[in-house]
Order: structure tokens, then sequence, then C-alpha cells
């Protein structure tokens, strides 16, 4: 019989600051997310018709690139922490390369939801036109920072790489950066379907 | 001309082979499976079929989602279970009210 060895890992990956972040940011978005979804019980014709203004082809768009551009970030951790079969210069090289692809995509991302956002001004939607569009701009907007944090973090773990900063033995920077990215993937995840689809 | 390696490390390097080439395989599955659900999610709202089974069936999909993002991007998966937990106790317990919202009667 074939029995694989599970050895679990004592820390989760990454310095263990970023995990009281993480912690701390999916009990804030956590309270948000609860919010909206209680507050749509007050009124929910309100939310449905609201809703219709919203641009779903978008936020399918923006979902399909946050989880791309993770793959993307999982495959430049990969690269380096396999370094011991490779050279370390030819694994940050590849790691650089999965690190841009993500950025891109980040970038993209970031474009998209301002083209969205100018759709929705350009309707005269403001925070205060109602609580669906409070929700809908707080969230999104929030998760926008978040988006734009996380790119700027990709870019500086690049730069760090492509210095061939990074080794199977060192490679706690690059999943540091990586774990955020990943929360903002999660985030994004519920927020899609709770704003975007369900009605 | 002789090897250095010793018999230990060729298992090793086999192992690792392995292991490298099934975790890449299993990601790029994960990948696929969150394209899948995505997709799936979208066609819902597009066509408007989202009634109250379709939410309970979309927030299912979600925490599936969510928890591939939590075991194989975050890498989770293999870490202790007090730290692994958390982020999943969160999405069960977002997802859970989320459902409730949306399926306790209306006061």
């Amino acid at each position: 019989m074939n029995k694989t060895l599970s050895i679990k890992e004592p820390y989760p990956p990454g310095d263990f600051a970023i995990w009281i972040v993480v912690y701390i940011e999916l009990l804030t978005f956590g309270l948000m997310f609860i919010g909206y979804a209680f507050s749509r019980r007050a009124d929910i014709a309100l939310f449905n018709t609201s809703q219709l203004a919203l641009n779903q082809l978008s936020g399918f768009i923006d979902t399909l690139i946050l989880v791309t551009s993770s793959y993307f970030v999982v495959n430049a951790v990969n690269a380096v922490k396999n370094a011991r079969t490779q050279k370390i210069q030819a694994a940050n090289n590849l790691a650089s390369k999965w690190l841009l692809a993500a950025i891109l995509f980040g970038v993209l991302f970031l474009i998209n939801k301002l083209l969205e956002f100018s759709a929705i001004f350009e309707q005269g939607i403001t925070l205060s036109t109602n609580t669906f569009f409070m929700f809908y701009l707080l969230l999104t907007m929030f998760h926008f920072m978040h988006v734009s944090l996380g790119t700027v973090i990709l870019f500086n773990i690049r730069r760090r790489s492509k210095q061939d900063g990074y080794s199977a033995q060192d490679s706690r920077g690059i999943e540091t950066g990586a774990t955020y990215w990943h929360l903002v993937d999660l985030l994004w995840i519920v927020l899609f379907v709770l704003i975007y689809i369900i009605r | 001309m002789a090897s250095s390696r010793s018999p230990m490390d060729c298992a090793l390097c086999t192992y690792l082979h392995y292991k490298v080439n099934g975790m890449k395989k299993s990601i790029e599955g994960v990948w696929l499976i969150l394209f899948i659900l995505t997709v799936f999610a979208f066609l819902l709202g597009k066509l408007e079929f989202v009634n109250s089974v379709m939410v309970g069936i979309l927030l299912l999909s979600t925490f599936i989602k969510g928890q591939l993002i939590i075991d194989y991007f975050m890498g989770l998966k293999n870490v202790q279970l007090k730290y692994s937990i958390i982020p999943t106790l969160w999405l069960i317990i977002v997802l859970s009210s989320i459902a409730a919202a949306y399926y306790l009667p209306a006061k």
C-alpha cells in the first residue's frame, strides 16, 4: 500500500505579520459583506432594481483577471521555492516573468474597474444615492485600493527577483507578497457573487 | 566519471521531481476549476436563473472557490490546523450569514 506521509508545516508561508494583516482584512470585509446581506433584507426590491445598473460582464472579467493573476503569482513562488533543481538566477528570472504577467493583469483589473466606476458616475450615482450603491461603492472602492497596493507589492518583489534576491532558502519575501495578492483574490470571489450575481 | 551523489540523493531528486510536477498539475487544475465555477456563476446571473435554490448552489460554489484559493494559492493545505482553519472559518461564517440573510423569512 502506497501511503503519502503528510507533515504539516508549523507556520503559514511568508512573514507572520502578513497573516495578522490577512485576518484583520478578512474580519473587516466579512463584516461589510454580512452588513450588505442583512441591509438588503430591509428593501429587497430597491437592491434588486439597483443591481440592474451594474455591469455583470465587467465583474466577471475582473474575477477571471484576478484568479489568473493569482495563478501567475503561485507559479512565481514555485519557481523560487524549487530553485534547488535549477540555478538561482534562472529561477528568479522565471519568477520575475510570472510576476510581470501578474502585475499586468493587476493593472488590467484596475483599468477595467475605473471604466466601470466612470460608467456608474456618468449615471449620476454616488455614495448617497441609496443603500445598495453605498455598499457597492464602498466595497468595490475599498477593494480597488487593496488591488492597487497589491500591484505595488508585486512590483517590488519583482524588482528583488530581478536582482536574484530569492532562493529556496530565502523565499519569505515573495511568499509574503503572494499571500497579500491571494487575499485580494479571495475577497473578490465573495464580493463578485454577493454584489453582482445574487438577487 | 564517478558520481558524487549518494543513492539517497537520487531518491530525493526523484521524489522532488514528482512532487514538483504533481504540484504544478494541481495548481493548473485549481485554476481551471476556479475558471469554470466563475463562468457558471456569471451565466446564472446573466440568464437570470438566480432563484432561492440557485443562491444556495452559488454560495456552495463560492465556498469551493474560496477553499481552493486558501488551500492551494495561499498554501495553507499543509499548514497546522490552528492557522489554516481561520480563513476557512471566515468563509463558512460569511457565506452562512449571507445564506441566512437570504433564506430567513422577512419580518
